[in-house]
């Protein structure tokens, strides 16, 4: 839901200093068709864990991650002692927020779109096609970049860091976020016009 | 009389191919290599400002909606009776690529000077391994070889067209390093799509509202305002420049007070936009007709698998 909450953010245009907007491998359409198997993959998750060492091991193995590097930063985060069970659950309890999942993710295309600022849409190749996937007729009309990452699940900025943070980097110096101008290359000197 | 027989033979064998592709069926890999080795030929004997004839018919986007090019041909005319530029991007996204762009090459390789085929951002390796040509090559032919034989033949596609000396067409748009056309002329067009420079920017650039050069939200090559595309027609004593690369809801959208026109030619784009389709004729006196078109009546679609999605609350 991290997706959604940047894009209603931006959305707002609350946020002057807003330079650019990067969504993560979630898509309206994608995640609307999605939801009604969100319990099943919730519940079909490992719930208990003895240690933290075994969470992480079982992200990787049996989860969604595939990068134990990452695993071992991220995850710790997500957990909680329970006294009573003597063994770590979930911080969240994500199936009770189903009542809500719907609002994230509804209108989230035409938010996406309506966003001022220079946009980058990751998606993860080894989802659906990711060709089907994404806001169709806004990239097809050049609204904004979109970029498929292969040899990724969902959580890109996990399974593949250095490539992740490769398309961030470059995504930055080609818009000119920053302090440093970058010269347009060229024969002659062309009016700039700022977006 | 040997070297007459062989060209009739492979004329024939052509026309049969031809028959073949226009059912929507594909071709064995061996015909694909033999089409695109004589392609080639043809191809390296084109400018990359290559000039075309009127009367000719300007089509946009494909993107692998055969059924829909099958459309234009009815609406438009046959080829070789109807002359045809395609502004590139055949491949892609829709089911059909496999037999979109070789029904387009062999049309290409039957009636050379007929038909005029231009590189799109997505006849390029790096992108048909993204956006479906390599999966629909693997799951029609068992390998990557086809893939890999069009994508070496993908490198041989004109870059941009010139009818009757007045109409500029291109798959993107304009670079800020080409201010003429012998600019383009003078580039060595055999290579990959690069990310950035003047080839890029002819497969990626878009028309914009606003004035001067400005930074393409695509991530590759740049927007123009009409300054610049005036400039750049006054340069090159041209009336108009035809380009394809965005969907348009009504299947073309002028631009830059009619200087600069987008035509798009994927009806129903990956079938879900809604979108009419169109194309340009352009008359032997120079008038310009735009005919839209709706999608072709839809056959059952190929079943494309999908998985479970990943956790992503």
């Amino acid at each position: 839901m991290g997706g959604s909450i940047a894009v209603h953010v931006a959305a707002r245009r609350s946020l002057s200093t807003l330079a650019g907007l990067l969504v993560v491998d979630v898509v309206e359409g994608t995640a609307m068709t999605s939801l009604i198997h969100m319990q099943k993959i919730l519940s079909s998750r490992m719930q208990h864990f003895s240690s933290i060492e075994k969470a992480i091991e079982w992200s990787v193995r049996g989860g969604s991650l595939r990068n134990i590097d990452s695993a071992r930063v991220s995850i710790p985060a997500t957990l909680k002692y329970d006294d009573s069970k003597k063994c770590y659950l979930y911080r969240t309890e994500l199936e009770k927020t189903e009542q809500y999942w719907k609002g994230w993710y509804e209108g989230l295309s035409d938010k996406f779109l309506s966003c001022p600022v220079p946009k980058l849409l990751l998606l993860a190749g080894t989802r659906m096609p990711s060709w089907m996937c994404g806001h169709t007729i806004g990239q097809m009309q050049g609204k904004f970049q979109m970029a498929v990452v292969r040899h990724t699940g969902h959580a890109i900025q996990e399974d593949v860091p250095d490539e992740f943070a490769t398309l961030i980097v470059n995504f930055i110096s080609r818009n000119q976020i920053g302090p440093h101008e970058i010269e347009i290359p060229g024969p002659r000197k062309p009016a700039f016009s700022k977006p | 009389m040997g070297a007459n027989s062989m060209l009739a033979e492979f004329s024939h064998d052509l026309d049969d191919q031809i028959s073949q592709l226009m059912q929507c069926k594909p071709l064995s890999e061996q015909q694909v290599r033999g089409l695109c080795e004589k392609a080639k030929e043809i191809l390296t004997d084109e400018s990359n400002v290559q000039p075309v004839k009127s009367p000719v018919t300007i089509c946009g986007d494909i993107h692998g909606q055969f059924h829909d090019l099958a459309e234009l041909f009815r609406i438009g005319g046959k080829c070789p009776d109807t002359n045809y530029l395609f502004m590139g991007d055949y491949v892609d996204r829709g089911y059909y690529s496999v037999e979109t762009v070789s029904l387009l090459v062999a049309l290409k390789v039957r009636y050379p000077q007929r038909i005029t085929i231009l590189r799109g951002n997505h006849e390029s390796r790096q992108i048909t391994q993204v956006y479906g040509f390599y999966d629909e090559c693997l799951r029609k032919y068992g390998n990557a070889n086809v893939w890999k034989t069009f994508t070496d033949l993908f490198d041989f596609f004109p870059l941009t067209a010139l009818v009757e000396s007045e109409i500029f067409c291109l798959h993107g748009g304009l670079s800020p390093s080409i201010e003429t056309l012998d600019n383009i002329r003078n580039f060595d067009r055999v290579q990959e799509v690069p990310h950035e420079g003047p080839m890029c920017d002819l497969l990626w650039s878009d028309p914009d509202d606003r004035c001067g050069w400005g930074i393409s939200p695509r991530g590759a090559g740049y927007t123009f305002g009409q300054d610049i595309s005036e400039q750049f027609n006054h340069t090159n004593s041209l009336k108009l420049i035809a380009r394809a690369h965005q969907l348009v809801m009504d299947g073309f959208n002028w631009a830059h007070e009619q200087k600069v026109v987008t035509i798009f030619s994927a009806p129903n784009y990956c079938y879900r936009c809604g979108n009419m389709a169109s194309i340009l004729e352009v008359d032997d006196c120079k008038g310009h007709t735009f005919i839209q078109f709706e999608p072709a009546p839809r056959r059952g679609e190929p079943d494309v698998t999908r998985r479970t999605p990943d956790y992503f609350l």
